[in-house]
């Protein structure tokens, strides 16, 4: 939010700053696990990032963000194996379908308030999975598999290996940062940002709040089916289960975890949460569990999640240096 | 003749949902409040019916123990987790029982395993009925009985009872029916077990006619919660021709579009929502 | 210029407005008192479209706005505020102004630049919130004002639309003194050609602003007339003033 109108904009985003460089060293010094940990990490921050936009900014939240996820996964590949486009075509497209199927999507569900808003999105969710579980031509539950990655020859680069497909990913998750911040500091994004905080009062100011929510809905959506489509070519494969519910949900506590309405703390939010499921994949199968319980802990008790905390640090800080 | 085992079928499906949603919709009446776990509950009513079944060797001992244990679990999950956030905005207290179904999901793998289960139906309706030269899972229509026989109850329980004209003057208005008297946190405790221990009984009541495995309760939360978009919320008779409105179309739309048959659900609810935005019957205002 | 016909609204089976017709022209200054429950909130949602009106229509420049949502009807220049104030609690004074500036230049639509480069809405801004008297505080969050003042931002955020017809729901409700007088000063600043209905409870405030006078009882007009007459009418003096 703008903090105050006569102060200049505070343009320097530390953490953002700090997650770049962590991305940078965990580059030069990982082998190839730690560079494909990077990329799946890039990916679901864009997702992630593109999921703040609603939740953080407009404050609709979204039970179903895996469905746009997922649409871009398979419209990239079929795109990319019923087609035979190259990747660098296939992804735009890909974008454009997610964000068609968004707004229409969007339409009806941008229509319902509060609680039956999250109920819908939830709806919508499970209807894509359901979708692509009886799909004959994308193989029901069994998903398929051979897709291609985008083509760096012209650089003299193999996309197929970790080392540049990750500094794709990472490039990637940087300009969407960077579209979604210019988002958000625009008049649209604190035209967002008041109806967050005042739905009927921004309405009857003139505002037309369902094309705006709409807008949004749809912007997020083509985001994560950017998001999907990269995780297509990361994995090579694809399957209904990226349009499950807990994937809607693990999104979600990325959000959470990193604190609504701060991009950066999206982006750390998959970091840590990637992370740490990659750490308890070998200690438990239950790592559902887990996160559910990380889920309600963060709901109840950081609301701020761990951008907030990180963002009072400095405060403190200084408060207590000057009390000694 | 197809149609006419699609339409039972339709109604069987009907009568699930009813015992399913109305518990949702009543407590979103009362209390603004949507418990997305609801699900969760009904998948434990189908394990503990498996686990009692088992234990007793009786499916009956399962169709009544199951619901108590359900409740009971819902009172202790009101009491522990859901009253306090009771202060928390809706969006936060909405998050929490969606973080109850990642938790309930994994207890059911951790204790029962991945694998499907069912329980035998009971003895009584073990076998089939001819009806116009088709033979019919007799269950099958002890389950659509069942369902009316809850909705007649219910129905009475509103209308003719003290503690139904309580819950009716909290839905119709909060502050009022505090301000006369009722102790409103009392009557949602009691409705909430109630539509716990209903969803338990949808739960055990099912576990003859699908598998019982973890997961097995979304599918059914996202028909139920479409059943109280449908409906409108809080409201007896929005729950009942919201069931089945959605429990015929799912069925119908399975056998005629079987790629897109959750496209139909998806085209129903917009189609109602269009005309009315707050479902057919609401009781309680949407926002 | 503003037309009511007929409208109608109930709820269940109460009948809140039962059949209310209003014209206002441009530059009037219209008061709307009644008891309580006579439907005047409630016949001021008809009028910006929060409510759906049963039966009725609105007219705004000859045009009805039909059954147009509340933005549409403020985007074609009605502007109201409301009884239980309605603020961007957690935005300073002069940016829930500049929100509101936003909305009637139509920089919604603007996603690509920053809203801070936009010098001149907060400068307009900053200027609003000099003439409401909030200068002082117009750095301090909405949350943290004082309730008259509350009160003066909830009726600067209507007026930064520009609207052509304002309707004020009670804008004085739980002011001292003073802030009553604040208000009233506010009021009679208004643009000339601009249509004002307003309710009120203060009947002081009312018959000392307002040109015309229509009494609300039991959702239909009681009287109509200027200050004057409503004052002395014997009907009005019996339900209303208590002191027939």
């Amino acid at each position: 939010m703008l903090k105050t109108v006569t102060r200049a904009p505070d343009v320097r985003d530390p953490l953002a700053a700090a997650l770049v460089a962590a991305a940078a060293m965990a580059w030069l010094f990982t082998g190839d696990f730690g560079k494909e940990v990077l990329s799946e990490v890039a990916v679901f921050a864009i997702f992630a990032m593109s999921l703040d936009l609603l939740v953080g900014c407009a404050g609709l939240v979204s039970l179903g963000h895996a469905a746009f996820f997922a649409l871009g996964a398979y419209a990239v590949a079929a795109f990319g194996v019923f087609v035979n486009l190259p990747m660098w075509m296939a992804m735009p497209l890909a974008v454009a379908v997610t964000a068609v199927a968004a707004a229409a999507a969007g339409f009806f569900a941008v229509r319902l308030g509060g609680v039956f808003f999250i109920m819908m999105t939830l709806a919508i969710g499970q209807m894509v999975y359901a979708f692509f579980l009886n799909s004959r031509a994308f193989n029901a539950d069994d998903g398929m598999a051979g897709i291609g990655r985008v083509d760096f020859s012209f650089l003299a680069l193999d996309s197929g290996e970790p080392a540049v497909f990750s500094a794709f990913a990472v490039c990637a998750a940087v300009a969407v940062f960077l579209l979604l911040r210019m988002v958000a500091r625009s008049p649209f994004g604190h035209t967002l940002a008041a109806l967050r905080r005042n739905e009927p009062r921004l309405r009857s100011l003139g505002c037309p709040v369902l094309r705006c929510k709409l807008a949004a809905f749809t912007l997020a959506g083509a985001l994560a089916g950017f998001a999907g489509a990269l995780a297509a070519q990361h994995n090579g494969f694809i399957s209904p289960d990226l349009a499950f519910w807990t994937v809607s949900g693990e999104v979600l506590v990325m959000v959470i975890v990193g604190g609504m309405g701060s991009l950066s703390g999206a982006a750390l939010g998959a970091a840590l949460v990637i992370l740490l499921r990659h750490h308890l994949a070998g200690l438990t199968e239950f790592w559902v569990f887990y996160l559910g319980v990380l889920f309600v802990l963060m709901v109840l008790f950081a609301e701020g999640g761990v951008a907030g905390m990180l963002s009072r640090l400095p405060r403190k800080l200084h408060r207590r240096g000057g009390n000694v | 003749m197809v149609f006419l085992i699609q339409l039972l079928n339709g109604l069987q499906l009907a009568a699930l949902l009813f015992l399913l949603s109305v518990g949702l919709s009543v407590v979103f009446g009362l209390m603004r409040f949507i418990n997305l776990a609801h699900g969760t509950l009904f998948m434990f009513g189908a394990y503990l019916g498996v686990a009692c079944a088992a234990a007793f060797d009786s499916f009956w001992a399962a169709f009544f123990l199951a619901p108590l244990l359900v409740a009971a679990g819902g009172a202790a999950l009101y009491g522990i987790l859901l009253r306090h956030i009771r202060r928390k905005s809706p969006m936060q207290q909405v998050l929490v029982t969606f973080g109850l179904i990642f938790i309930g999901f994994d207890v059911a793998r951790m204790v029962w395993g991945r694998f499907p289960y069912s329980i035998a139906e009971p003895a009584v309706f073990a076998g089939g009925v001819q009806i116009f030269g088709q033979v019919y899972p007799a269950y099958r229509l002890f389950l659509i009985a069942l369902g009316i026989a809850v909705m007649a109850a219910l129905y009475l329980g509103l209308e003719k009872t003290r503690i139904g004209a309580m819950v009716r003057a909290g839905v119709d208005n909060r502050r009022m029916a505090a301000a006369l008297g009722i102790n409103v946190e009392r009557v949602f405790f009691f409705v909430f077990c109630l539509g716990c221990g209903l969803a338990g009984l949808a739960g055990v009541a099912a576990a003859p006619v699908f598998p019982v495995f973890p997961g097995m309760d979304m599918p059914i939360l996202i028909l139920a919660l479409i059943v109280v978009v449908v409906g409108g919320p809080g409201s007896l008779k929005g729950a009942m021709f919201g069931s089945l409105l959605v429990g015929l179309a799912d069925t119908f739309g399975q056998v005629v579009f079987p790629e897109f048959a959750a496209a139909t659900i998806y085209a129903l609810m917009a189609a109602v929502l269009m005309v009315r935005p707050t479902g057919l019957f609401p009781a309680a205002t949407v926002h | 210029m503003f037309e009511a016909r007929g409208l109608k609204k109930s709820y269940g089976a109460l009948a809140v407005v039962r059949g209310v017709s209003l014209s206002v022209a441009a530059g009037e200054r219209h008061g709307i008192i009644g008891p309580n429950g006579a439907g005047k909130t409630t016949f001021f949602n008809l009028l910006s479209g929060e409510a759906a009106a049963d039966a009725g229509e609105v007219c705004m420049d000859g045009i009805n706005l039909g059954k147009s949502p509340p933005d549409a009807r403020a985007r074609a220049g009605l502007g109201r505020s409301f009884q239980h104030n309605s603020l961007f609690a957690g935005l300073t004074v002069a940016e829930n102004l500049a929100i509101a500036i936003a909305q009637r230049k139509k920089l919604y639509k603007i996603f690509w630049r920053g809203f801070l480069s936009r010098t001149e809405v907060f400068a307009e801004a900053l200027d609003r919130a000099h003439r409401l008297g909030l200068g002082a505080q117009a750095h301090t969050r909405a949350a943290h004002l004082s309730h008259g003042a509350m009160r003066q931002l909830e009726i600067g955020l209507t007026l930064a639309l520009r609207p052509k017809v304002l309707l004020l729901d009670e804008p004085t409700s739980g002011m001292s003194p003073e802030e009553t007088a604040a208000i009233k000063n506010l009021i009679r600043r208004l643009p000339e050609e601009l249509a004002l209905l307003v309710i009120e409870h203060d009947m002081d405030v009312i018959f000392d602003l307002a040109s015309h006078i229509t009494v609300l009882d039991y959702g239909e007009v009681l009287m109509r007339g200027a200050p004057a007459e409503v004052r002395a009418s014997p009907a009005v003096r019996a339900r209303y003033l208590g002191m027939g």
